[in-house]
């Protein structure tokens, strides 16, 4: 699994599922502020990253991810340690 | 015990009218099922068939119901729980009135302080709706 995987897969739940538009997807943008995800999508992600890449995202890991990067990342070095 | 053994309003907080679930028929480590008999004076009765949301409570109940039984079994108070959101909702059919219909909960993860279940309803062998559920089950108490 490459970061580019995680970012294509990711990418693909927030076009998809959040009809986020393609042009708002940058590592830079903040979940929240721009991209205007609420605490129940983050369940939802979770959902999704338990299910396409067998992890089990943690509430005190998520208050840490601000921005798409920072999720790409995290999701990146949590397979890397599995 | 066993969940039948059970008073149903001894495993979920809500009381009549609002009561969706007559029994908890079976409860394992990460599912469970139920059975309702749908009277006419349902409040979600409409027209002589259950509508849509009592079958979304009934799911939701049922879940409500395993919780409390676990927490029963392991000698803690029932806790209060809320639907976070409902996704990929199929409604086949309305059941009617005067009938039986079961549920079968299969609870797929617990994350972010959501427990994530998948439910449906059946009559006969017959699918009558499942969706999945994102359910906040409140850690306060």
């Amino acid at each position: 699994m490459t970061r580019e995987n995680v970012v294509r897969t990711i990418n693909g739940l927030l076009t998809e599922e959040f009809e986020i538009e393609e042009k708002a997807i940058s590592s830079d943008a903040h979940l929240k502020d721009d991209l205007g995800l609420e605490s129940l999508d983050f369940v939802d992600i979770a959902v999704i990253v338990q299910k396409e890449f067998g992890l089990t995202l943690k509430g005190e890991e998520m208050t840490s991810i601000r921005t798409l990067g920072n999720l790409y990342d995290h999701i990146y070095t949590c397979i890397q340690k599995k | 015990m066993n969940p039948t053994d059970y008073s149903i309003t001894d495993l979920i907080p809500q009381r009549p009218p609002m009561v969706m679930i007559d029994t908890l028929v079976h409860a394992g480590e990460k599912s469970a099922g139920g059975r309702l008999y749908i009277n006419a004076a349902n409040i979600f009765c409409r027209d002589g068939k259950l509508q849509e949301a009592g079958m979304v409570e009934f799911v939701a109940q049922t879940a409500a119901a395993w919780t409390g039984y676990l927490q029963r079994e392991a000698g803690k108070p029932v806790r209060l729980g809320y639907i976070g959101s409902i996704k990929n909702l199929v409604i086949n059919s309305l059941p009617k009135a005067d009938s039986e219909i079961v549920s079968e909960i299969v609870v797929d993860s617990e994350l972010l302080g959501y427990t994530i279940i998948t439910g449906k309803i059946l009559q006969s062998v017959k699918v009558l709706m499942q969706c999945e559920m994102r359910i906040k089950v409140d850690s306060a108490q």
